[in-house]
């Protein structure tokens, strides 16, 4: 089975996709199994929740904050569009993990975090630092970032099997970037723009990946974990060996030779 | 009862905080919460529904009968929009006749201002008006609306240009 995470800028960090069953040597990533009507049938409802969420944090009910417009939707697509056509470009085929940035990436990678990702990145946060101290605005907005992290992100990200989906990432950012500023909206707009990348190629994927999955299917007493390792040998844990599922995860700091971990 | 100097005395510095709060706004509030000026004694003034009216002493004579009355009532009503600016409608006007306005002393003031504040954040419309809210639901349609095409968009693309 071919196995490809791609990494690729985004106005303020890495946003990762990362898929199983996506074939390098194809010019545009994607899922080969995912159906829009999955997508309708499964994820329609968080989708929906999460609509929720940025139109309320990022205040797209204020009138100077419409989205029906062509600029708007154009930089959307472009986003969402490139996110899928990095797997030209082999030296971004790594995720963002200790394990990974340690033992396994390119020295183009890092040039190319060093020397656009990163400056990019500082200037969005920067020009929104500015506007914010300038509007009086930096606790409520600091207040605001630390209790949406809080929330939505806290819980999960200690966990190993954690992974932080563009399409996720593109959620948690882009409704930060919730000023009526130029930037602010383009930041918003390419943000959005991941997170339909995500949902429309990949689907909404749990955070905590199979964990999650065996949580739910533990609940409801569909199947177990042993069954899904005979079954479909499913690199989908976080830690795991090509035949069993290691006790613990590896060590990032040796770089252990025969574990897959991303 | 209050002599009817005293309701004059204090109807005066009300105005501007009772024609204030015929809006509904945070503003507002803010304006139509600042302490009422205080009574002489410790006695609390009472405007009636009916019956007893406050005689405005200072009124120019010569002034007709119905002239004075409208203007009694134009007072008694500004006192209202006043004291019940918790029970405001969407447009600010009250909605309701209580009449009691306490003096601005001590506890007594405080615990009243905090009833009309807690009443008012009770009942103000989340939404200042129905436009508002309508205009809200539709951003979050226009929202969803574009967010579906661009799935739909994207998925489309990406599968036909994959093959």
């Amino acid at each position: 089975m071919e196995f490809c995470i791609s990494s690729h800028p985004s106005f303020f960090h890495f946003m990762i996709s990362t898929s199983r069953h996506s074939n390098l040597n194809q010019k545009w990533e994607h899922r080969q199994s995912l159906a829009l009507q999955d997508i309708w049938l499964y994820e329609s409802n968080q989708i929906m929740l999460d609509l929720i969420v940025f139109f309320s944090v990022g205040r797209l009910y204020s009138q100077q904050r419409s989205v029906d417009h062509v600029l708007w939707m154009l930089l959307v697509m472009l986003s969402s569009m490139y996110t899928s056509i990095l797997p030209k470009f082999q030296w971004l085929q790594h995720s963002v993990t200790l394990y990974e940035m340690h033992c396994t990436w390119p020295w183009q990678l890092w040039v190319f975090v060093a020397g656009f990702v990163l400056p990019v990145c500082s200037i969005t946060l920067v020009l929104h630092s500015i506007h914010a101290y300038k509007q009086n605005d930096l606790t409520r907005k600091l207040v605001e970032i630390a209790l949406t992290l809080a929330m939505l992100l806290a819980p999960q990200v200690m966990n190993p099997n954690f992974e932080f989906h563009h399409y996720y990432a593109g959620l948690i950012v882009g409704m930060h970037a919730n000023y009526d500023t130029w930037f602010s909206r383009a930041t918003m707009a390419w943000c959005w723009g991941q997170y339909i990348n995500g949902i429309a190629v990949w689907g909404r994927d749990p955070i905590l990946k199979c964990a999650y999955a065996q949580y739910i299917s533990e609940r409801q007493g569909c199947t177990t974990l042993t069954e899904w390792m005979k079954d479909g040998q499913d690199l989908c844990w976080a830690y795991q060996d090509s035949s069993a599922v290691m006790a613990v995860p590896p060590d990032w700091r040796h770089c252990p030779k025969t574990t897959r971990y991303y | 009862m209050a002599s009817a100097s005293s309701a004059e005395e204090l109807s005066e510095p009300l105005l501007p905080q009772i024609e204030a709060a015929g809006n509904d706004s945070a503003d507002n509030l803010e304006r139509s919460t600042t302490p009422v000026p205080q009574l002489q004694g410790t006695e609390e003034a009472v405007v009636p529904d009916d019956g007893d009216r406050p005689s405005l002493e200072g009124v120019e004579e010569g002034r007709g009968q119905q002239q004075q009355q409208q203007q009694q009532q134009q007072q008694r009503r500004r006192w209202r929009g006043r004291v019940e600016l918790g029970a405001s409608n969407g447009a600010g006007e009250p909605t309701t006749t209580t009449t009691t306005i306490r003096p601005n002393t001590g506890p007594c003031w405080l615990v009243c201002e905090l009833f009309y504040l807690t009443h008012y954040l009770l009942h103000r419309p989340i939404f200042s008006d129905p436009e508002t809210s309508l205009r809200t639901q539709i951003r979050f349609l226009k929202f969803l609306v574009v967010t579906v095409l661009g799935i739909v968009t994207t998925h489309m693309m990406v599968v036909t240009l994959a093959r």
